[in-house]
């Protein structure tokens, strides 16, 4: 039974991936229905889930890919073209699958209703360009009886792997070996390839004899012994092996089907995630470790044990890269699937508009991605919603009917810029204004710079939309979205151009497990500011202190910084030194932190607080120094916010 | 069988049609490697032939293999109709082959 669940667990996690790479090259073949290589792709996908199913016993899934993948058969034989109401069915059929996915045993439960298992393999059938030879197979919705049982359990589907070369002489004993294929394909779905390595050159050659072998899967509901039936006259002098498909077979078959230009010397092994974070942290630990050695090493003069330590920290800095490259996958991932929603929003919008995707090979830390969709999900859509126009107004604009949102990944050092951007109506600075002078943010006759009123986008309930759609318009999704990404050590920024589009920037740090942060002391404790939201440090003297009028505020070449005073905000007591130290962020549109000295870079393996401290406001982490000392991360964003709404109650008491 | 062969500077072109089963092998063989012998680039147009088997995709994959040891041209003109059909019934399009990476009859690269 345990066996069984892994089995699904596994099969589930195999079929997801092959739904995306399905649902990716559809949308691939819509824009180029003619392009062989996509349609044999998709094939393959389909051709693999249905393998894969039936190997694992789940009937459902692999009848009802099979009409699907019998539908692709035709249209890789160039007997069916393919339409975008083709398209449309199949990823209906993907939708469908992940539903039977979702369910506990993979079970059809959507059988009837227009988007139903019924409809759809009818519309399915729809599409064949002649009606099937094969005998009517019982699918799970015609076979099932008033109790609800299954009326014809000896039908169950397998997969078979066939491998048959013929004698030479077969053509003289009145055989055509295709006959035999044709036989085969009567008892089910067949994909078969030939192989031709015995062909001898022409003038070698026996005109009448036989050179080619063949490597067959076929999924049928007949037994194995309708399958030996088929070779029964020719068995004895033909090579001819019948098994039944297992994991290792499906592999070895899906890959000889890719063509050999596309396949691929790798081989990967499947590791589940946990394992793989606890490797993480063990290099995590070890980065600690070896920053100590190194530090001891340089304090004791003995030249052995200085080479010694070189070396480790050689090697650790090998493995720190390898590591945080372990848990990295591509945002390719990611991006495939919007190019669906996109596709299906702007249908819903009667908007015309694709995505186009750059740097999807960029990588990124498997958990970022995933926290990641949703804000990346919610700034497409407002995109569609709101930047894109209507072709008629788009043609009215003088811009081409077609709009553009594009998704574009960089590497950037130890970050990676993701940026969506749309060739839409862009942001009105005068809209926003207006907006902000309602809600009582700006005075009337203030007129700040661009800059400063896209900031106001991201705050809640900030929205210049007259009408909130199902799909944006609320003003809570940008809110969200910046918190999502800065919860991440990551930040956000917003360009504009109105009548041109927009673009939203955001920079995540490569991994979260180890960031670039910035050493700070305030008497004798030590901090760390992640160094991504670090512009500069300047300088704080007593003067400047007595000049801001017992406010919190600096001035850095003319423009007023506000600052979070450290010692203040935790309370720590000491004397302070007479110059201090701002370090200016990017953060809450450029506050500072003051602390008494800026030690300097460090590389910071985060650790957890644990239980008892994870409620402490303003400490995102700690990590352990070369001294052994341990250093609080600082949480800016959220420091920014407590001060932001302490400056807000102050200034309503006043 | 009708094969009708015309040449120009060193490239042949030979037209088949009509049925072209094992039964007509022998001559369809004779025939092909005579011409190929005689031409540094020959092309086979299979567009008229009203019916194709085995025996046929064979003798044209050998004229291939013969032709690449030769250092010479094969491909095939107008895969459409019989032979089409034959070649996806008999998995040649998807045919693993040593000789793939010089370009495959039955698929794009190779033919002409």
């Amino acid at each position: 039974m345990e066996e069984n669940n892994i089995n699904k667990d596994m099969f589930r996690e195999e079929a997801y991936e092959l739904l995306s790479e399905l649902e990716s090259s559809l949308m691939e073949l819509e824009g180029n229905p003619r392009e062989l290589d996509l349609v044999c792709r998709v094939f393959r996908a389909m051709h693999t889930m249905k393998g894969s199913g039936a190997m694992y016993g789940l009937d459902d899934i692999s009848s009802f890919t099979h009409e699907a993948e019998t539908v692709f058969d035709s249209v890789r034989d160039g007997d069916l073209a393919v339409t975008k109401e083709l398209i449309d069915l199949t990823l209906l059929a993907c939708d469908h699958i992940r539903l039977m996915l979702g369910s506990p045993d993979c079970k059809d439960t959507d059988l009837s209703g227009p988007s139903g298992r019924t409809a759809i393999i009818a519309s399915f059938r729809g599409f064949m360009p002649v009606p099937p030879e094969r005998p009517k197979r019982p699918i799970a919705s015609e076979s099932v009886t008033a109790n609800g049982e299954r009326e014809n359990p000896a039908g169950r589907q397998a997969a078979y792997l066939i491998r048959f070369r013929p004698g030479r002489d077969i053509f003289r004993s009145g055989t055509d070996p295709l006959n035999l294929l044709d036989d085969l394909r009567r008892l089910g779905s067949c994909s078969l390839h030939a192989k031709l390595d015995a062909i001898p050159a022409i003038d070698e050659m026996d005109p009448e004899g036989c050179y080619t072998g063949w490597e067959i899967t076929l999924s049928t509901d007949r037994g194995i012994n309708e399958i030996k039936d088929v070779f029964i006259f020719v068995s004895d002098d033909s090579e001819l092996s019948i098994e039944a498909l297992t994991k290792e077979v499906i592999n070895k078959t899906a890959q000889s089907v890719i063509p050999a230009s596309e396949a691929r010397g790798e081989s990967s092994v499947r590791i589940p995630l946990p394992k793989l974070d606890k490797m993480v942290d063990l290099v995590g630990e070890l980065v600690t470790a070896q920053a100590r050695l190194s530090r001891t090493a340089l304090g004791s003069d003995d030249p052995e044990l200085l080479a010694v330590a070189e070396t480790i920290e050689r090697l650790t800095d090998e493995l720190r890269e390898g590591a945080m490259g372990l848990r990295t996958v591509p945002v390719a991932a990611l991006f495939g699937k919007f190019r669906r929603l996109v596709r299906d929003l702007s249908s819903e919008l009667g908007k015309d508009a694709a995505l186009t995707t750059y740097g999807g090979e960029t990588e990124l830390d498997k958990n970022i991605i995933e926290k990641l969709s949703d804000p990346l999900l919610h700034l497409i859509r407002n995109a569609l919603d709101h930047g894109i126009e209507r072709p008629e107004a788009r043609a009215a604009a003088g811009k081409p009917e077609k709009g553009t949102v594009s998704l574009s990944a960089a590497h950037s050092g130890h970050f990676v810029t993701i940026t969506v951007r749309d060739d839409g109506r862009g942001l009105d600075p005068e809209a926003i204004r207006l907006r902000a002078i309602e809600k009582g943010l700006i005075g009337a006759d203030e007129n700040p710079p661009e800059r400063e009123l896209y900031n106001f986008i991201f705050m809640s309930g900030f929205s210049t939309t007259g009408s909130v759609t199902d799909i944006s318009g609320r003003g809570v999704g940008m809110d969200v979205v910046r918190r999502s990404v800065e919860a991440l050590q990551g930040s956000v920024e917003l360009e504009s151009r109105m009548g041109e589009g927009t673009a939203v920037t955001l920079k995540i740090p490569l991994t979260l497990a180890i960031i670039d942060g910035l050493l700070v002391r305030v008497a004798a404790e030590n901090f760390v500011i992640p160094l991504s939201s670090v512009i500069e440090c300047v300088e704080l003297t007593n003067e400047d202190v007595l000049r801001a009028h017992g406010r919190n505020i600096a001035n850095v070449r003319g423009e007023i910084v506000p600052y979070v005073d450290i010692a203040e905000e935790f309370m720590i007591g000491g004397t302070q030194p007479e110059i201090r130290q701002v370090v200016v962020t990017n953060v809450g549109g450029g506050v500072g932190f003051v602390v008494d000295n800026v030690i300097g870079e460090h590389q910071t393996v985060i650790k957890n607080l644990g239980r008892f401290y994870k409620g402490v406001r303003g400490i995102s982490g700690a990590t352990i120094l070369g001294d052994g000392m341990v250093a609080l991360i600082l949480d800016i964003p959220v420091l920014v916010k407590a001060a932001e709404a302490e400056a807000l109650r102050e200034g309503k008491g006043n | 069988m009708e094969l009708r062969f015309t040449a120009k500077d060193g490239s042949g072109l030979l037209t088949a049609s009509g049925g072209l089963s094992v039964e007509d092998a022998a001559e369809f063989k004779a025939w092909l490697a005579d011409y190929l012998s005689k031409a540094a680039d020959l092309t086979v147009d299979m567009g008229a032939v009203a019916s194709a088997d085995l025996s046929t995709l064979q003798i044209l994959c050998a004229a291939h293999k013969a032709a690449i040891k030769a250092g010479k041209s094969f491909g095939i003109a107008g895969l459409n109709g019989a032979v089409k059909t034959a070649a996806r019934d008999a998995g040649f399009a998807e045919a693993t082959c040593p000789l793939a990476a010089e370009g495959c009859l039955w698929k794009e690269d190779g033919r002409k």
